[in-house]
């Protein structure tokens, strides 16, 4: 199947197309959500080096467990966990040898105040426990639902929503005037 | 300040009392993956994806040239047990040439096996492998404890049929780069190294396909040098889709000289 027909497909079809042995089909699902599991991985491990080695760790876990993927949830969930496991393997084993503010886009009319506030919102995200920064990445940053962010975590929705309230209220006590 | 235990649901999904989420959802994305990671991750798929194929291949290949009486059999099945048969073939050369000294090339897999740069490169390799790992060790401790009983038998010619497709196999995969070194057999690519191998170029291919008695075909041959049992050869092999998979041994001299002896095969790839 060319990667033209591809385009139109849902990421269910082109998992359950990859599952039957189409070569191009893997292909695309990663064209699609490269991006976006960048940056999970950047937000989470928060250096570029161990990002990149757990992204790819990610997805040629993905492209070999395609059989566990059952389709009860999204794709990108599952990519999600998949990635986020990934990273979290890879912390274990690695240090951290760069700042994540080494890969901010260049913004030319971005302000030095905002500058200041991001540095300070990741400087102060850093600080939080694993779980809860985990938990305000897929949340907050990601968009996720409370729903699907537990399927990433593997842990209760209730729970998601601890960590969440938890984490922002040492953000802002961190954060905060004074 | 007052923070809810955890494991206590915090309420409404939007309720955010400190204002953090809208500051946390405004910082700016990091940007697109890298090309160079994408390219980086590309290439690893694609490499994933020609080992499915070559699975599925294996998976379905049928059974050909009964009349040379060779049994074909799954990898799966046997990969292990003649693993370790050419393992103890080697681990007993690198023993015999310590003991008595004749030595063999650099390039061999017998040397390579002993040096510490190879060392490395199986410990690198053993930390991203999956659970066949185990099982390599295994036929790889139990190639080690006999290996002394093998000592006296060296050479090509003294390798197992089955043994040296499965070496045979490996060895024409990664010339023709239908995988890695780091992606051989599992079990394979913990006593023997495959790193040095390079496909002979067209002249040197002709010249050997000339050695082995076989004419100009459609064939698509690949060749390399390399070293089993100690001894230093090259390896011919056809593994095009519709064509028999077999592989020779050939003196190392074929590569220049057409008349030179064909040491083992044809022999049945798996």
């Amino acid at each position: 199947m060319s990667s033209h027909d591809l385009e139109g497909r849902s990421d269910s079809d082109l998992m359950a197309l990859h599952r039957s042995g189409d070569e191009q089909a893997f292909g695309e699902i990663f064209r699609r959500h490269k991006d976006r599991m960048w940056a999970v991985a950047l937000r989470t491990t928060r250096d570029p080096d161990v990002a990149s080695d757990a992204v790819q760790d990610g997805f040629v876990n993905a492209f070999r467990r395609a059989e566990s993927f059952r389709g009860d949830a999204q794709v990108s969930t599952w990519l999600y966990r998949i990635v986020v496991n990934a990273c979290l393997d890879r912390m274990r084993r690695s240090k951290p040898t760069a700042d994540i503010a080494d890969h901010e886009p260049v913004e030319p009319r971005d302000h030095h105040r905002s500058v200041e506030i991001r540095l300070d919102v990741r400087a102060a995200l850093a600080e939080l426990p694993e779980t809860q920064r985990l938990a305000l990445v897929l949340v907050d940053m990601h968009g996720l639902s409370i729903a699907e962010t537990a399927a990433v975590l593997e842990v209760a929705e209730g729970t998601v929503k601890s960590r969440c309230s938890r984490g922002r209220a040492a953000l802002a006590e961190v954060l905060g005037p004074g | 300040m007052s923070i809810p235990p955890e494991g206590v649901p915090a309420g409404d999904d939007d309720a955010d009392p400190t204002g953090m989420r809208d500051v946390l959802s405004s910082l700016p994305e990091p940007g697109p993956m890298p090309e160079e990671l994408a390219d980086r991750i590309c290439a690893s798929l694609e490499r994933e994806q020609g080992m499915r194929d070559q699975a599925a291949w294996g998976a379905t290949a049928p059974v050909h040239d009964l009349s040379r009486g060779r049994v074909h059999r799954r990898p799966q099945q046997w990969i292990l047990a003649a693993a370790a048969v050419v393992a103890v073939g080697i681990i007993g050369t690198v023993v015999f040439d310590d003991v008595l000294g004749s030595g063999s090339s650099g390039d061999s897999p017998a040397a390579a096996v002993s040096s510490p740069e190879s060392e490395d490169s199986n410990a690198a390799q053993e930390e991203s492998a999956d659970d066949g790992a185990s099982e390599g060790g295994e036929a790889e401790a139990s190639a080690a404890g006999d290996g002394a009983d093998s000592v006296a038998e060296t050479g090509v010619q003294s390798i197992d049929d089955q043994a040296f497709a499965v070496g045979a196999q490996s060895v024409l995969e990664v010339a023709s780069g239908q995988s890695a070194q780091d992606e051989s057999g599992t079990a394979l690519r913990l006593f023997m190294d495959l790193g040095d191998v390079k496909a002979l170029d067209e002249d040197e291919l002709e010249s050997c396909i000339t050695a082995a008695g076989m004419g100009p075909t459609e064939r698509a041959w690949v060749g390399a040098p390399t070293a089993m049992n100690g001894e230093e050869v090259v390896i011919l092999g056809s593994m095009g889709s519709d064509e028999p998979h077999e592989a020779w041994a050939l003196d190392r001299t074929c590569r220049q000289d057409s008349d030179a002896g064909v040491l083992k095969g044809p022999v049945s790839l798996p």
